[in-house]
């Protein structure tokens, strides 16, 4: 692995931390959908897309193992609640109402194709190359959510209510995605990562557009408050850690 | 087990009837492995529209690596005896269980046009099951170079048997190693005592 100062291994597990988390657990929820979304194509389609951000935080976890040595299931499923640093929203329980997994799905997957790009110019090369591959699957994941707001959001009058709804209901839960990581200060100080301005305002303008062009709106503010990312989790994130941990905790040493 | 969560599945949400669904049309979906080889019928799928069309065929029979570019038109086009006066691409299905093949192109002026040329031109004298056509201006095509994305970054062998296969054997061999040696001492103690 190429040379990374032990200075910066703190702040940029942290970094990574946020990235898994979001996906592990986006993914986790996403998968509830197999077999039960409101079409057999799209439940293949969002099953192969929760299979593939779970495929993601793995990399990422593997990633993080080279760093630390950590055993990648031990990051994966083995913390407690406050040691993991993913934003509640992905763990936000959608009722199995799809309007509400699509409002997740697309305020989560434009976050990460943005917070991908940018890692994608990281200096440190293992972070760059992965975030780049990354980053090119992502814009499927974008692509594919689109086109789910671009139906809902021109399609008939239900289908728009339930579009915004879902939209205004998750927007909150949305600015908890741009809340600051410990440590990434000392990244952009030390030229691991390129500060290359406000993330939140990038991603409001490509979530903007992609709604412009389907009739709907969001209203997003920046984070007053932290919370997931300091490992301050809500109860829907505490359920979903335990269901994720039940098959792990019964016997953490197995390898699978 | 189920997920805890599934337990507050709904049981109807809506009032989508699934006739609406059954109505959305069915497309046809053709991948090509590797450059130079023809497009092969991948399979078909059911949107609503050619937007949802190719999303779910990308979903379904693209990105793990599986090909390096994907054709994606409704069933009808494939089948339609009318039409315009354009370039057709032509596909041939040899025996019948088998796959449509993507054989050439053709300048037709409606799809029985476009079928007849196919015929003369590739499949002449030799024994075939159907013909399909589909102008070029009907196929929505996703290539390499521009809109494929490989999902190279992430190992998708969980998503085949094989993937499973090496640990698996494995684990199997640990167990069954452990009950010969059981069985081994098991004897041994028989015979001893």
């Amino acid at each position: 692995m190429s040379e990374l100062n032990k200075q910066f291994h703190e702040p940029l597990l942290n970094v990574l931390r946020c990235v898994a988390d979001d996906k592990l657990f986006l993914g986790h929820r996403n998968s509830d959908w197999t077999g039960i979304a409101p079409i057999l194509e799209a439940d293949i389609a969002f099953s192969s897309l929760a299979q593939d951000d779970i495929a993601h935080a793995s990399a990422f976890y593997e990633l993080m193992n080279t760093i630390s040595g950590e055993d990648p299931d031990q990051i994966a499923f083995g913390r407690t609640a406050d040691a993991y640093r993913c934003a509640d929203i992905v763990t936000k329980s959608d009722d199995f109402n799809w309007a509400n997994a699509i409002a997740r799905q697309f305020y989560c997957n434009l976050y990460d194709y943005h917070r991908l790009l940018r890692l994608s110019n990281c200096t440190w090369a293992p972070l760059a190359t992965l975030a780049k591959r990354i980053c090119a699957e992502q814009t499927v994941h974008v692509d594919h959510v689109g086109s789910w707001i671009d139906h809902l959001g021109n399609g008939n009058d239900d289908s728009k209510q339930r579009l915004q709804t879902a939209l205004d209901d998750y927007a909150p839960y949305a600015s908890m995605l741009s809340e600051k990581p410990d440590g990434i200060d000392t990244l952009f100080e030390g030229g691991i990562l390129i500060d290359e301005g406000c993330l939140f305002t990038q991603w409001k303008e490509h979530v903007d557009t992609v709604l412009g062009t389907a009739g709907m709106k969001a209203h997003i503010d920046i984070p007053s408050a932290r919370g997931g990312r300091t490992g301050n989790h809500d109860d829907d994130f505490a359920l979903s850690l335990t269901e994720l941990q039940e098959v792990f905790s019964t016997d953490p040493l197995a390898a699978w | 087990m189920l997920s805890k969560a599934r337990t507050n599945v709904p049981l109807a949400t809506g009032e989508l009837q699934t006739s609406e669904v059954d109505a959305f049309p069915v497309w046809e979906v053709f991948t090509q492995k590797k450059e130079g080889d023809a497009h092969l019928h991948a399979g078909s799928l059911s949107a609503p529209d050619a937007s949802f069309a190719q999303q779910f065929a990308r979903e379904h029979y693209g990105q793990d690596q599986e090909c390096v570019s994907m054709w994606v038109g409704l069933r009808n086009t494939f089948i339609a005896k009318d039409g315009e006066s354009e370039t057709y691409e032509v596909f041939v299905r040899w025996k019948a269980g088998g796959r449509h093949e993507h054989v050439g192109k053709v300048e037709a002026g409606n799809g029985a046009e476009a079928k007849n040329k196919c015929t003369e031109q590739f499949a002449r004298e030799k024994e075939f099951y159907t013909i399909w056509t589909a102008p070029i201006s009907k196929l929505t095509k996703i290539d390499g170079a521009t809109d494929m994305i490989w999902r190279e970054t992430t190992d998708q062998g969980y998503r085949l048997p094989r993937g499973y296969s090496r640990i698996v054997r494995q684990k199997w061999d640990a167990l069954r190693a452990e009950q010969a040696v059981n069985a081994y001492q098991e004897e041994d103690l028989k015979e001893t005592f």
